[in-house]
């Protein structure tokens, strides 16, 4: 390592610090700053060398890893959605071609799974951005003790999934769940949010935006604060009030980072999955008995490991990996659009 | 078949269901505060009707026979021929299953034992049988074990039954569709299970 941070700091002198020489040595026989010896010499090529190959040396590991841990499974995977496969005999694979795909395609199921990751995704990220931003807003207020609020924003993303979603199965419980009982001093009556149509999305969009709303408001508010005090000042000199400062100044400056967030939690809202197998208590795979709250996921989760058609669910797998490429596109279809504009 | 689902759906649009799914929290919140009076369960479940009950439950439990005995699961004990110890595996299963040790277990927490032979000398704690009002636990699990018919367990046993209890009957108690609805959402949901 040393001699590679020495060849970075003098790019110029010589062939001395080329991985696998012993700098010590080599710098007591040259002396430092002395021009390298002719171009053909072994050394400056050595040394040419050293410098196109040794960034690709050091990004190698990450690659290796990922290749193990990334690229093979997903190629894996590919192979797998091809082929038949059942959990309980994984050894006998019988090729099928698309037909998991043409499977998907036709099944209700599939298509019901992605309608639900699109409007649980709608309603857990709009609201969850537009809270973020407001108390952003208000955390760069000057406030007392502001390091506490901050922490406290922040608390609910580090509770895991798992103790949030039990917290919340009980709070929406039917049955003396505290939302129901606080729902009953309006007049309404108790809702089996687990079992109805849209109180299911409603309470699963409800976790996410508890967990991650905090984590937003960080982000905003630390790009708040990368934005310069003068444009305020000379906003508030033509006399713009509060409002005016944020619609005009604070959210245009914040439109890289506000689409940062929003390529994060559609990531996040795509791969939707712990909150609504816990959510649904027993059998949550299923997300609901008519499939209210299931997600891709979920759908792929309940194929793979709770029926055993792995086949199946690596096509699903795939599917879900197409459609966040697909939503990537968009995305930076969006980004681009809005840099022009700009 | 037929008459299972048809008995299933008299509860379910009735007024007698408790409307809970079996071993949910709510189910088990349910044992804890008494919410419901009765619970159709397998012979390995009264300790587990013991443990969510707690002590406020005891004396107020009882034991009845099924109007038809069945298998609802349980363990199984199998030996994989992968195994490097096979014999040694097959004579611990052996030992486990024997009556003896069966009798034992069924004295500590009142699992009934899966072989026959056991039965005679099965004795019950004491505390187990104070707890079910002095019910004779081990003359109706024996009674209604000899009725019992030998099933096969098909490898997606347990997602079809899922695609039932928790689809199916779920949607007719919980979501109001008709019979007719939660059967044909039933079948749906077993073709995805199976492949089709």
């Amino acid at each position: 390592m040393t001699s590679s941070k020495q060849a970075l700091a003098h790019p110029a002198p010589s062939a001395e610090t080329a991985p696998g020489d012993q700098p010590g040595a080599v710098r007591g026989a040259q002396g430092r700053g002395r021009p390298p010896a002719g171009p053909g010499s072994w050394r400056s090529r050595l040394y040419r060398w050293d410098m196109k190959a040794s960034p690709y040396a050091f990004i190698t590991p990450f690659f290796l890893v990922f290749g193990a841990f990334g690229l093979v499974p997903l190629l894996y995977t590919a192979w797998y959605s091809l082929h038949s496969v059942q959990l309980s005999s994984l050894d006998h694979q019988t090729w099928v071609g698309l037909d998991n795909y043409k499977n998907l395609l036709s099944s209700d199921f599939f298509w019901n799974a992605l309608q639900n990751t699109f409007t649980i995704g709608l309603i857990s990220t709009v609201p969850q951005l537009l809270l973020a931003i407001g108390i952003a807003h208000l955390l760069n207020y000057k406030l007392r003790g502001s390091t506490l609020w901050r922490v406290v924003m922040l608390t609910p993303y580090a509770t895991s999934v798992a103790a949030a979603t039990l917290v919340f199965t009980l709070l929406y419980s039917w049955d003396g769940g505290m939302i129901n009982w606080l729902l009953h001093f309006v007049g309404v009556d108790p809702i089996n949010w687990r079992e109805s149509d849209w109180g299911g999305q409603f309470a699963v969009s409800s976790i996410v935006i508890w967990r991650w709303t905090g984590y937003n408001a960080l982000i905003y508010l630390a790009a708040m604060q990368a934005i310069p005090a003068d444009l305020y000042e000379s906003a508030a000199l033509d006399g713009a009030n509060r409002w005016q400062q944020f619609r005009h100044v604070t959210i245009p400056m914040l439109r890289p980072t506000i689409l940062f967030t929003v390529v994060v939690s559609t990531i996040g809202a795509t791969q939707l999955f712990g909150e609504p197998l816990l959510f649904g208590g027993v059998s949550g795979s299923k997300g609901g008995s008519e499939h209210q709250y299931q997600t891709l996921g979920l759908y792929m989760y309940d194929q793979g490991w709770i029926i055993g058609n792995l086949g199946k669910a690596s096509a699903i797998a795939w599917s879900m990996f197409l459609i966040l490429l697909i939503v990537a596109a968009v995305n930076m279809l969006i980004n681009r659009r809005l840099r022009k504009s700009q | 078949m037929k008459k299972a689902w048809a008995d299933a759906m008299a509860v379910a649009t009735s007024n007698m269901s408790a409307k809970l799914k079996q071993f949910d929290k709510p189910w088990d919140q349910g044992y804890a505060n008494g919410t419901f009076a009765t619970v159709a369960c397998p012979a390995w479940m009264i300790g587990y009707i013991e443990q969510k009950s707690g002590a406020s439950g005891k004396g107020k439990w009882d034991v009845a026979a099924a109007p038809t005995a069945a298998n609802w699961g349980g363990s199984f004990i199998g030996v994989p021929t992968a195994g490097k110890h096979q014999k040694e595996a097959i004579a611990l299963a052996k030992w486990l299953t024997a009556p003896e040790q069966q009798a034992k277990v069924f004295a500590k927490q009142a699992s009934f034992p899966s072989t026959p032979s056991a039965y005679a000398s099965l004795k019950p704690q004491a505390d187990t049988t104070a707890y079910f009002s002095g019910a004779p636990i081990t003359q109706i699990y024996a009674d209604s074990a000899k009725t019992i018919p030998v099933q096969y367990f098909g490898i997606k046993d347990q997602p079809i039954g899922t695609a039932i209890t928790d689809v199916g009957i779920l949607q007719v108690e919980q979501k109001g569709k008709s019979p007719a609805q939660g059967w044909d959402a039933a079948k749906n949901e077993v073709k995805d299970v199976l492949g089709q």
